[in-house]
């Protein structure tokens, strides 16, 4: 796995595929409100694909997304998600209570966008945490962590 | 009609999976078989019409886990060794058996007090779940209420499982990540 699959084919149609999972996850997020789906399934298919590009590529080629990128998001997803909360907090709200935040939406709107903020966060933290935990076990770790 | 048959098939071939999984000595093939065994339990969520539900289990349990159970198959070994003496089967085992039949009894009869699946008069549907699906779209924007409980009015669980997701990750790279030491021991084999 250290220099990849190799394959051409393999790498032409993960070339193919990577941009449909990537708009695939970014709609399961956004559409989670009216469809089965949200932040958590929206970051296993965004980690998924990044697994893949590891899996075909190998880890000798220079990958733009490091194991320390896959660190800061998945310290990024759980501040993010609690931002939000306390952000709510500071409105004069409860924690995550999402009406309180001041967006001239009707209420209803405003607790919608409040989800998808924090489903934001829920889908940033699990794609970096699950590549993390891909690049530990792979021995993957390119040494920026 | 057709709705029994296929639940009860699907998690027939559930109970069949997890049975191999556990028989087979070559685990690879076990990790294979394991991958199965969530898609049958995605399919029999789907079945149900547990969607979000059957849409994680296929995505978490038959891909991403996969993936790490090969992973880690690679860093250790792919036959099954035992340490010590290996384990007999069940019916070899008088002690075992004397637990595991009251313990049976026991669940059987906790069983049988389940209310029916989709029963509107049990205890889950007679308390805040009206208030949901009564409140659920116009409080939240959200017409998915699986949606609106997890994010909105149990938002506060949902904050916890992203903490335990990030704990688990930490964990992951503290114990077995961290800078590469240079290659696992097959590969100094070869070399």
């Amino acid at each position: 796995m250290r220099s990849g699959v190799g394959s051409p084919v393999i790498d032409a149609a993960s070339r193919l595929l990577v941009p449909f999972m990537w708009l695939f996850a970014t709609y399961v997020l956004v559409h989670g409100h009216d469809s089965p789906g949200g932040g958590f399934q929206g970051g296993v298919i965004l980690a998924a694909s990044i697994i893949l590009l590891r899996l075909v590529r190998g880890r000798d080629r220079l990958l733009a997304f490091t194991s320390n990128h896959a660190l800061t998001l998945a310290c990024a997803g759980p501040l993010l998600y609690g931002g939000i909360g306390i952000a709510s907090l500071l409105f004069g709200g409860n924690f995550l209570d999402y009406g309180a935040l001041p967006v001239p939406l009707d209420p209803a709107e405003v607790r919608a966008l409040g989800t998808l903020g924090i489903e934001t966060g829920v889908m940033v933290g699990v794609t970096g945490v699950l590549v993390l935990i891909f690049d530990a076990l792979a021995s993957w770790n390119d040494g920026t962590v | 009609m057709i709705d029994i048959f296929v639940v009860l098939l699907f998690l027939l071939l559930m109970v069949v999976c997890a049975v191999a999984a556990l028989r087979v000595k070559d685990l690879l093939a076990a990790v294979i078989i394991f991958g199965a065994f969530s898609f049958f339990s995605a399919a029999f969520f789907a079945v149900q019409d547990a969607l979000d539900v059957a849409f994680t289990e296929a995505a978490v349990g038959a891909v991403i886990t996969t993936v790490f159970f090969v992973c880690a198959i690679r860093r250790t070994t792919r036959r099954a060794r035992w340490i010590g003496r290996a384990p007999r089967g069940l019916y070899q085992e008088p002690l075992a058996m004397l637990l595991l039949v009251p313990a049976l009894v026991v669940l059987l009869q906790a069983a049988a007090d389940l209310p029916p699946v989709g029963d509107g008069a049990s205890a889950p549907f007679t308390h805040v779940a009206p208030y949901y699906i009564e409140h659920g779209h116009e409080e939240t924007g959200a017409p998915n209420l699986v949606t609106a409980v997890l994010a909105d009015y149990r938002g506060y669980d949902t904050f916890g499982e992203l903490t335990v997701i990030f704990t688990a990750g930490v964990a992951c790279l503290l114990i077995v990540g961290g800078k590469d030491d240079g290659p696992p021991p097959h590969d100094k084999r070869k070399a």
